[in-house]
């Protein structure tokens, strides 16, 4: 299992670590498309500590 | 409590009936008789049920050739944990295989589709009369009363006729998702279908015409840098939710990817480099030994998102933007160079 911890050095990742603190990373509040079902208008903490659970996967046919 | 995981896709088998070359089940290592294992269904479902997961996707390879994929399906709906499915749609031909599918608690699918004909899909699938059997079993899928969306890998196969898989789908399908090509960890995987970032963005904002003028509900499911778009259509993009933001799974964590073998791995195109493993003695790990393995800093799970947690690019980390993508999904960067795709 080590092997993938080898493997992803090969991506090129050459800017800062993501921090959730900076940045605001809320689909809602931002763009207004946040349609994972998830995160209702009380409880959407997306952004606030990376909890962001919209990921808006329909690939399954779900909405 | 909120839960600390969103979905989980199941690959049940890596085995298919189709041979698309640039799938990441393609690879040569994958090639052999691999299917999940049924003495490990009722475990599987239970770690999933207290780990609070709302999600769980059977995929492949093809999914519906797992020989128990009713009772696994039923196990799921059991539990009360929604399920999906993403098929070729071929086996549900068979109108009764589709009916069966349904009775098992399926509510909804999603049929990948490479082309809009015979003649362009069954060259793409490697396999003569594809197209015409998941046609058939779109229409099945439809009869039985599941919920179809379509799935669709930008390629470089394809993007000229985008447009005719719109004409072919729209009144059969409640939505139409597509994909970049993505790029795969394991080297065996076949690249050569791949178009650039931006190459993908351009056809994407293309179908968006198209498909918007005929009232066809679209969306790029891919995780991209948003500056591969065009500024007008990033903007209509964010405003109808048609384009994956926030950071990529391999970031946040909250979904994961349960292969045949009990392997973990952060997304489906890390075959091959598993995260960490479920089975252990002939059983399922229990529910606290996958959170002390997955969030223990000491191991790989948490140094995996350690690692990959950055964004591609000095220009993406800067206060100069303020787009919510991180730039897109991490695995982009390991073909492709940041400077050569970022703010260009």
């Amino acid at each position: 299992m080590e092997k993938l911890l080898d493997k992803i050095g090969g991506i090129q990742l050459k800017g800062s670590p993501i921090s959730y603190s900076k940045r605001d990373y809320s689909l809602k509040s931002n763009t207004g498309y946040c349609d994972c079902g998830d995160c209702t208008s009380d409880d959407c903490n997306c952004g606030s500590d990376g909890d962001c659970v919209c990921t808006d996967c329909n690939e399954c046919g779900n909405d | 409590m909120k839960s600390k995981f969103n979905t989980v896709w199941l690959v049940l088998t890596y085995n298919c009936n189709n041979r698309c070359n640039w799938c990441y089940a393609n690879s040569n290592h994958l090639r052999e008789k691999q299917v999940f294992p049924e003495q490990y269904e009722e475990g599987t479902v239970h770690l999933l049920e207290s780990l609070d997961i709302k999600r769980a996707i059977m995929i492949g390879g093809e999914p519906t050739l797992y020989p128990n994929l009713f009772v696994f399906l039923k196990r799921f709906e059991t539990a009360g944990i929604d399920i999906g499915l993403v098929s070729n749609g071929r086996r549900l031909s068979d109108y009764k295989f589709a009916r069966e599918l349904k009775d098992s608690g399926l509510k909804a699918m999603s049929i990948s589709f490479g082309g809009y004909c015979s003649k362009v899909q069954d060259e793409l699938t490697g396999i003569k009369g594809s197209f015409d059997e998941s046609m058939t079993g779109l229409e099945n899928a439809l009869s039985v009363g599941l919920k179809v969306s379509s799935n669709t890998v930008i390629t470089k196969n394809n993007i000229g006729e985008l447009e005719k898989m719109v004409d072919v789908l729209e009144d059969k399908v409640r939505s139409m998702t597509w994909n970049f090509c993505g790029v795969c960890l394991s080297e065996e995987v076949n690249n050569q279908s791949m178009l650039s970032p931006r190459e993908t963005a351009q056809a994407f904002q293309r179908v968006y015409d198209y498909a918007k003028n005929k009232k066809v509900k679209i969306k790029l499911v891919t995780p991209m840098p948003f500056c591969v778009f065009d500024k007008t259509y990033l903007e209509q993009f964010k405003k109808e939710g048609i384009i994956s933001g926030g950071p990529c799974q391999l970031v946040h964590g909250k979904n994961f990817v349960i292969e045949y073998n009990g392997n973990i791995l952060p997304c489906t195109h890390f075959n091959g480099f598993p995260m960490m493993n479920i089975f252990e003695n002939g059983k399922i790990i229990t529910q606290d030994t996958f959170i002390k393995r997955y969030f223990n800093p000491d191991e790989i799970p948490f140094q995996f998102r350690e690692k990959i947690s950055k964004f591609p690019s000095e220009k993406c980390g800067d206060d100069s933007c303020k787009e919510p993508c991180t730039g897109g999904c991490p695995l982009i960067w390991k073909i492709f160079k940041p400077e050569e795709v970022i703010n260009k």
